[in-house]
């Protein structure tokens, strides 16, 4: 078994921006170029510190922590979106991510216009993705509607699309980040069909959740983050249990 | 690897995703509008009836057939050149959710901006002709420039758009600055008058500025019918690289920063 996903002491921060987000020319000329500078270098916020994980191939890790603890941000640095501040990260495989839903889809353009720009952005071949796109849609259930536009549908629909291409491309490392839970029960069995396929399959998963009852389930690890340190890390039953006793719920 | 060869590469590579997303922004402007694609061409229309009016009716300074005139510098102007810098220098925080939380490849949208805007000025061509034909201008041979003028103004609005989008991430004023400075820039360009027109010593500073070089070779080609200078294009050309590998160098240092700051 080799390992899939390698974080040697990552640490990761980020700008603390401003009021409204962002820095505007007033900013720069009322406190000055340097104001600027050292704005950007000294008022920092931690999000991840010192983070060391490895997870092997066909292994489901489970990331379970409070608002803010810093999951998504893991996420985001194995899917490539965001670069560590110090340490290292080694990933193995295409990794297809599922982080905010529908998210890279285009309101006014249709079903199958977005799933052709979403398969682009992966990096698939035209012709793979057509030859995806029946499948896509066959999962996602939408043969009627994919050549509307995805702003006319509704937030079910618009779900299950996403998660359809993320699981139909055919990744080595799925990135889920708290979405199991969305879409009507018979879709929720589907997806959660889909991912038993791709546990036997031998694929490495990541799991983001707050439903502690579904990572004990799913998971052969989880790993519990707070204020961007890791708690614990090691086998799915005893971290969660170890975590309910902390924070309680179920 | 330097800026410029890595965003090169990119873009070789999702060439296709560039032309899909191209096409998205043209579908996109003229889907859901009866008219569609005459009301990107109707603003240029109305700017040509109304300095018509003014400059050759009202002030009496226009030269013969000045709607043909106005036409051949405008369009290129207006439908390609303010159209791309204006979208471009926003492209990158209106992708803002898709750079956050997606893996997307971000150097492809300055060079879909830029694209759009070029498709623009393609689809309006033969309207222009069919004004320049009322208008009895004769086309010649020089129209053969016409590609090389294309690909002059391509990199210079590239270069242009690479720069002001990865400001537009740090500082959001980026975008009403280009508002101003597009509107400074086209009374500083001979988009509405012609060059002989001015007084010697503004001249001599205006034929410096690159884009004066483009929109007379777009005059040379279409309205007096001769050949474009290939000089002035040729280091128009060279500036235009130059603008190119600094701008690709400061958006491939900060790229791995813009997700955090969208």
């Amino acid at each position: 078994m080799s390992t899939q996903v390698e974080f040697r002491n990552v640490s990761k921060t980020f700008p603390k921006l401003t009021l409204g987000g962002h820095t505007t020319l007033k900013d720069l000329l009322t406190r000055g170029v340097k104001a600027f500078d050292g704005q950007v270098k000294e008022r920092r916020f931690t999000a991840l510190s010192d983070v060391s994980l490895a997870v092997e191939q066909g292994r489901v890790l489970g990331i379970v922590g409070p608002n803010g603890a810093g999951k998504s941000t893991l996420l985001k640095l194995v899917a490539g979106i965001y670069h560590p501040t110090s340490g290292h990260i080694r990933v193995n495989g295409r990794v297809s991510a599922l982080l905010s839903l529908g998210i890279g889809f285009h309101p006014d353009l249709t079903g199958r216009e977005n799933v052709y720009i979403s398969g682009l952005a992966l990096g698939l071949s035209r012709k793979r993705i057509r030859d995806l796109l029946g499948e896509i849609t066959r999962f996602a259930e939408l043969e009627d509607f994919i050549d509307a536009p995805v702003r006319t549908y509704s937030s079910g629909m618009f779900m299950r699309l996403a998660f359809s291409v993320a699981v139909n491309v055919d990744p080595d490392i799925l990135l889920l980040d708290e979405v199991l839970s969305v879409g009507d029960s018979s879709f929720s069995a589907k997806s959660k069909a889909r991912i038993e396929e791709f546990k036997t399959a031998g694929k490495t998963i990541l799991f983001v959740s707050h439903d502690l009852k579904a990572v004990e389930g799913w998971c052969h690890d989880v790993l519990w983050l707070e204020r961007g340190c890791v708690v614990q890390i090691g086998e799915a039953g005893e971290v969660v249990e170890a975590y309910r006793r902390q924070h309680g719920g179920s | 690897m330097t800026g410029l060869e890595h965003v090169l590469r990119n873009a070789v590579r999702q060439r296709w995703l560039i032309v899909e997303l191209t096409k998205r922004e043209l579908k996109l402007r003229y889907r859901n509008s009866f008219l569609g694609f005459l009301w990107t061409l109707a603003n240029p229309l109305v700017f040509m009836v109304v300095y018509t009016l003014v400059f050759s009716y009202f002030l009496k300074i226009g030269t013969a057939n000045y709607p043909a005139f106005l036409v051949t510098g405008l369009l290129p102007w207006m439908m390609w050149f303010s159209d791309s810098v204006t979208a471009g220098t926003s492209c990158l925080v209106d992708h803002g959710a898709f750079l956050r939380s997606s893996v997307f490849p971000s150097d492809v949208l300055p060079v879909v901006a830029v694209c759009t805007g070029m498709m623009n000025y393609i689809f309006a061509l033969p309207v222009m002709l069919a004004l320049l034909l009322f208008f009895q201008i004769d086309l010649g041979w020089g129209i053969l420039a016409l590609p090389v003028v294309m690909a002059t103004q391509f990199l210079l609005t590239l270069g242009i758009v690479f720069l002001t989008s990865t400001i537009n991430v740090f500082v959001r004023d980026m975008r009403y600055l280009i508002g101003h400075f597009l509107m400074i820039a086209v009374f500083m360009t001979p988009v509405m008058y012609d060059f002989s027109s001015l007084p010697g010593r503004f001249r001599g500073i205006l034929a410096l500025n690159p884009l004066a070089v483009i929109i007379n070779s777009y005059r040379n080609i279409f309205f007096y019918n001769t050949w474009p200078s290939w000089k002035g294009l040729g280091c128009v050309a060279l500036l235009a690289l130059v603008i190119i590998a600094g701008a690709t160098q400061l958006f491939d240092r900060n790229r791995e920063v813009f997700p955090e700051y969208l």
